[in-house]
C-alpha cells in the first residue's frame, strides 16, 4: 500500500510538472478540444431536439385539401359538408383564394416581383383538416380518401412537410458530424504534439528511466495521464459552453416570433445530461488517444 | 554472467563496430575493455544492455539469450545491470538523494525500501553529508560517486562502466577505482571500458583489448599495452 501511494504520488507530481512546463501549448490544446467536443455535444442535443420535435408534429399535425381553381361552388360546399360529418375529423377551416393570396403576400413580402406574377384567380382555395387522432399513419390513410375526389387538386399531409424537415435535419447532422470529426482529429494532433514536446523536454529523465529498467508503461503513464487530463479539461470547458449555448438558444426560440417554428426543439433533462456526459467523455478519449500515440511513437526501448 | 558468441554489430549497414567477438565473463570478474577510439568498446557495452541488438551472433546476459527475450522483458534485464558513464547522466534539478532514489522509484520499489537503501548506498560511496546538494554543487568525482550509487542501489549482478574516470583528475580517478573495486568485492561483475593506462596497469585485472571491433588480446592479469 505504501508502495502504491508512493507511485501515485510520483505520477501526480510528474504530470503536474509536465503541465506547468508548457502552458501556452496546454491552453491551445485544451481550447481546441473544448471547441471540438462542444460541437459534438451541441450536435447531439440538436439531434435529440429534432427527433423530439418531429415526433410531436407527427402526432398533432393537420392536412390540407387543395381544390381545383375551376371547381364549382356546389362541389366545395358538398365536400365541406362531408368533411364536417366525417367521424374521424375534429374540425375544418375553409381558406378562400383571397386568404391564400394574403398568406402568400406575407411569405413573399421581400419579393414583390415574384408576387406580381401571381393572380388571386390562379390560386387554389383549400380546406384545412384537423383529424381526431394523432397517429401519422392514420392521418395519411384518412387524407388518401380525398385524393381522388373530383375537384380536388392535391392533398398535403403534415408527413410530407415533416419528411422534408427530417431530410433537412439529416444533412445538417452529417455536416455537424463531419465538423466534429475534423475538430476531434485536430485536437488529437495537438495533444500528440504537446506530449511530444513534453517528452522532449524530459528526455534526460526518460533516458535514465530506461537505463535503470523502468518499464515502458511506467514511463508512458505520466504522459498519457497528462493527455487525458487535458482532454478532460477541454471536455469540461466544452460541456459548459454547450450547456450555456443551449440555454441561450432555447431562450431565443422562446422570445423570437421568427424562430417560433423552433419552439418544439427542446431536449429532456436526461437527454441533456447524456449529451454533456458524452461531451466530457469525448474530450478524455481524444486526450488519451493523442498522448498514447505520442508515447508509443517516441518511446522505444 | 556475460557471454558473447561470435557477435557482430554493423551500424546502418556499413560500420562494423563489433566484428566476430566471442567472450565469456564469469560472475564476480573485473574486466577492463581497452582499445583505441572507435574500436567498439561502447558498442559492446550497449549490446549487453540490449540498447543495440547484435546483427549476428548471440549475447547471453545472466543466462538469457537477448535475441530471444521480448522487448517487454528488456527493462527487467536492465534491473540486473547498473550503468555508469563518463558524463554521469545525473538529473540536474534533483538532489543527490533524489537522483539515487529515482532509480528505485521508477522500477516501482516500495517507499520503505527507498528510505532504507538510499542512505545506505550514499554511506557506501561516502556522500551522506551531501545528500541535499544538487549535482552542479558537486565536484566531478562526487558526481561520479552519485552516479555509481544510482547504478548500484538496486544491487545489480553486473556493473558496466564506460570510461568512468574519463573526466576526472588522477587522484579522483583513484577514488572511483577503489569504489568500483569494493563493489566488485561484493560479488558484482564489473566491466569497465577505459583509456586510462595507469589504472589498468595498477589494478592487474583481466584485460580484453579491441581493435577495429575484434578481440586482439585477452589476459587474466593484464596491462594496458
Ligand atoms: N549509433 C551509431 N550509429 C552509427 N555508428 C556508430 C554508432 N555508435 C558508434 N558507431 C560507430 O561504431 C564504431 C565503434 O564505436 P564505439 O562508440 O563503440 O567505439 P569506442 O571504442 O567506444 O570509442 P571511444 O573510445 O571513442 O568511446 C565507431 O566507428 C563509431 O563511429
Ligand atoms: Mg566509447
Amino acid at each position: 500500500m505504501a508502495g502504491f501511494l508512493g507511485r501515485t504520488g510520483y505520477f501526480v507530481h510528474e504530470t503536474w510538472i509536465n503541465i506547468r512546463r508548457n502552458l501556452t501549448l496546454t491552453v491551445a490544446a485544451i481550447l481546441t478540444v473544448a471547441v471540438g467536443v462542444m460541437l459534438v455535444g451541441l450536435g447531439l442535443m440538436a439531434r435529440y431536439a429534432s427527433t423530439n420535435a418531429l415526433g410531436r408534429w407527427q402526432g398533432g399535425v393537420q392536412f390540407e385539401i387543395f381544390l381545383e381553381p375551376s371547381i364549382a361552388g356546389g362541389q366545395i360546399d358538398a365536400l365541406g359538408q362531408e368533411l364536417r360529418n366525417h367521424p374521424d375529423i375534429e374540425r375544418i377551416q375553409y381558406i378562400t383564394k383571397g386568404q391564400a393570396f394574403e398568406l402568400l403576400e406575407e411569405m413573399l413580402v421581400d419579393e414583390p416581383e415574384l408576387l406580381a406574377e401571381v393572380s388571386i384567380e390562379s390560386l387554389p382555395s383549400s380546406y384545412r383538416v384537423v383529424p381526431r387522432f394523432a397517429e401519422g399513419e392514420l392521418i395519411e390513410s384518412l387524407a388518401a380518401q380525398f385524393r381522388q375526389r373530383p375537384g380536388v387538386y392535391s392533398v398535403e399531409t403534415g408527413r410530407q412537410q415533416v419528411d422534408a424537415i427530417r431530410e433537412w435535419f439529416n444533412s445538417f447532422r452529417w455536416i455537424v458530424l463531419l465538423m466534429s470529426i475534423v475538430l476531434a482529429a485536430a485536437s488529437t494532433m495537438l495533444i500528440f504534439n504537446m506530449i511530444r514536446v513534453a517528452m522532449f523536454a524530459r528526455r534526460r529523465e526518460i533516458e535514465v528511466m530506461k537505463l535503470v529498467g523502468a518499464t515502458n508503461s511506467f514511463i508512458r503513464l505520466p504522459f498519457i495521464l497528462e493527455g487525458m487530463l487535458h482532454g478532460l479539461a477541454g471536455g469540461i470547458v466544452g460541456a459548459v459552453a454547450a450547456g450555456v449555448l443551449r440555454n441561450h438558444v432555447e431562450e431565443l426560440f422562446g422570445r423570437s416570433e421568427i424562430l417560433a417554428f423552433f419552439r418544439s426543439f427542446t431536449v429532456t433533462s436526461s437527454q441533456f445530461n447524456t449529451a454533456i456526459l458524452a461531451t466530457v467523455i469525448m474530450g478524455v478519449v481524444v486526450g488519451a488517444l493523442g498522448s498514447a500515440f505520442a508515447a508509443g511513437r517516441f518511446l522505444d526501448v | 554472467m556475460i557471454r558473447l558468441d561470435n557477435v557482430t554489430k554493423i551500424y546502418k549497414g556499413e560500420t562494423r563496430a563489433v566484428d566476430g567477438v566471442s567472450l565469456d565473463i564469469k560472475k564476480g570478474e573485473f574486466v577492463f575493455l581497452v582499445g583505441e577510439s572507435g574500436s567498439g568498446k561502447s558498442t559492446m557495452l550497449r549490446l549487453v544492455t540490449a540498447e543495440e541488438p547484435a546483427t549476428t551472433g548471440q549475447v547471453h546476459v545472466a543466462g538469457k539469450d537477448l535475441s530471444r527475450i521480448s522487448s517487454g522483458r528488456v527493462p527487467y534485464l536492465r534491473r540486473n545491470i547498473g550503468s555508469v558513464f563518463q558524463d554521469f547522466k545525473l538529473l540536474p534539478q534533483k538532489t543527490v538523494y533524489e537522483n539515487v532514489a529515482f532509480a528505485l522509484q521508477v522500477i516501482g520499489r516500495p517507499k520503505n525500501i527507498v528510505t532504507t537503501q538510499v542512505p545506505a548506498i550514499l554511506d557506501l560511496v561516502g556522500l551522506s553529508h551531501k545528500q541535499k546538494s544538487f549535482p552542479d554543487e558537486l565536484s566531478g568525482g562526487e558526481q561520479q560517486r552519485v552516479s555509481i550509487a544510482r547504478a548500484f542501489v538496486n544491487r545489480p549482478l553486473i556493473l558496466l562502466a564506460d570510461e568512468p574516470t574519463g573526466n576526472l583528475d588522477p587522484n579522483t580517478a583513484q577514488e572511483i577505482m577503489r569504489l568500483l573495486d569494493r563493489i566488485n568485492g561484493t560479488g558484482t561483475t564489473v566491466v569497465m571500458a577505459t583509456h586510462d593506462q595507469t589504472i589498468v596497469d595498477q589494478m592487474r585485472r583481466r584485460v580484453v583489448a579491441l581493435h577495429a571491433g575484434q578481440v586482439v588480446r585477452d589476459e587474466q592479469h593484464g596491462v594496458y599495452e
